[in-house]
């Protein structure tokens, strides 16, 4: 019965969909090419997912504005690329903020902790995980980027 | 009734003519006519065909005065602080700028530039800027001195700022220019992306991204804010053309997202360092696929521009 869990494993271990784990790739807005959004922070691409036609993308910003804590739902505009999106702010958010994104493809899920400082964001800080992030996970990295109480 | 009225002199054959009566029938009928009274026709005085002369007259006239005095372009200027200038007059509150004329702010005044109906420029103290074009498929400002922050909601390449060393071309964006008495300038984007372009060289500059430029040199090479201030001073002896080690510096204390300043080296460097480049590139951010080494090396433009599309997921 080992013998057989191994073989399962190892031949789980060599195909290519089970080494391919669903993620996310984030870059300079220029890398989605959507001049019609003048307000992306950032450019998201799915990596990994077989049917992108039923990929989806969302996310909020978590910050503050006017000394209060705000989450305010982030535009996902989809690029001619399939897979491929401009994201921005639909609200103001004053100094450092956090874009939460959160995609699926199929059942798999994937997201990511993105700090931005303005409009700009802070490319070492990037956090990629293979769900969607926690709200404790999201709280830390405000407090981390803001310099606030961890 | 016997007509009698005229007597035809001695001498006229047409006294020998007999004198006939004129048929009853003939008399009935003019008196007839006579009694239903038809009133004389008078031309009636017609206000509506007055209002409509005049109308016409008024259309004649403006037409004439537009084609006369047609207004040069101009966007609308607000003081934000201190008494900054349009042309020869103070601006108290809100004013105008026309094509051609001059903002100027002094050490204790700025001011706002409405760009049409697509964004707004901040004049920062100590400024000179001028309004070159107003029209809707150019909005472009002359930057000879001082600070603006643009911030430009419109489809690329509408709104320019020129500088001595520059054109930064808006892709889309929100960033802030300097320049100094001399020419020199630092441009720092925010949001989007310009185009620094000047006789045929262009540098692209992201959002996080900087780039100088260089009175008679043009557009430098642009560097993420957050790279090492090695790094920016090693590019800025490299732009400005000094032979040293800059070079070395740069590729050793490059970064992935780096690449940004790298790529544009690859074409502004000699064949040799541009092997030097490239490798230092490759082994940042491996080559991707559809990418020739040799076409790089070349500098095949579309190679070119594929590469970068790719680098940019890493900036």
């Amino acid at each position: 019965m080992e013998m057989v869990r191994l073989v399962v494993l190892a031949i789980a271990g060599l195909s290519p969909l089970a080494a391919a784990e669903f993620t996310l790739t984030i870059g300079n807005p220029i890398a989605a090419n959507v001049p019609r959004m003048k307000t992306a922070g950032l450019a998201v691409r799915l990596e990994n997912c077989a049917d992108v036609s039923k990929a989806t993308l969302s996310g909020t910003g978590e910050g503050t504005a006017g000394g209060a804590r705000k989450s305010v739902p982030l535009q996902v505009t989809p690029a001619a690329t399939a897979g491929v999106y401009a994201v921005g702010l639909t609200g103001p958010l004053n100094g450092a903020w956090i874009a939460n994104l959160r995609a699926t493809c199929g059942k798999a899920q994937a997201g990511a902790i993105v700090p931005f400082w303005g409009s700009v964001y802070v490319r070492d800080a990037i956090k990629l995980l293979p769900r969607f992030a926690t709200e404790a996970e999201v709280q830390n990295a405000l407090n981390e980027s803001t310099g606030g109480p961890k | 009734m016997i007509f009698r009225k005229h007597q035809p002199p001695a001498d006229d054959p047409m006294r020998d003519l007999p004198l006939v009566e004129a048929p009853e029938s003939v008399w009935v009928s003019i008196e007839a006519a006579l009694n239903a009274g038809e009133p004389p026709r008078v031309a009636r005085f017609r206000w509506w065909q007055l209002a409509a002369a005049f109308a016409m007259v008024l259309v004649a006239a403006a037409v004439y005065w537009t084609s006369t005095h047609r207004l040069k372009p101009r966007w609308e200027v607000v003081r934000v602080e201190g008494a900054p200038s349009v042309g020869a007059q103070r601006l108290g509150g809100t004013g105008f700028m026309a094509e051609g004329q001059w903002l100027e702010t002094d050490a204790s005044s700025k001011a706002m530039i409405r760009v049409g109906a697509i964004g707004t420029v901040e004049v920062d103290s100590n400024s000179r800027v001028r309004l070159v074009a107003a029209r809707p498929a150019e909005h472009r400002l002359a930057l000879a001195r001082g600070r603006i922050s643009a911030s430009v909601s419109a489809p690329p390449r509408l709104f320019f700022v020129d500088t001595s060393a520059s054109t930064a071309v808006d892709l889309g964006c929100a960033y802030t220019m300097d320049v100094d008495d001399a020419g020199n300038g630092l441009m720092h984007v925010t949001l989007g992306s310009v185009s620094l372009e000047w006789h045929g060289r262009e540098s692209l500059v992201p959002a996080g991204a900087s780039c100088r430029t260089r009175a008679k040199l043009g557009p430098g090479t642009p560097f993420f804010d957050d790279a090492a201030d090695s790094f920016k001073q090693a590019l800025s002896e490299i732009d400005s053309g000094t032979h040293g080690t800059g070079l070395e510096t740069v590729l050793h204390s490059a970064r992935v997202r780096d690449t940004l300043t790298l790529w544009h080296l690859l074409s502004r460097v000699d064949a040799t360092d541009r092997r030097r480049v490239y490798d230092r590139m490759v082994a940042l951010s491996p080559l991707p696929s559809g990418v020739s080494p040799d076409k790089a090396l070349q500098l095949d433009a579309p190679t070119l521009k594929h590469w970068r599309e790719d680098l940019a997921w890493k900036w």
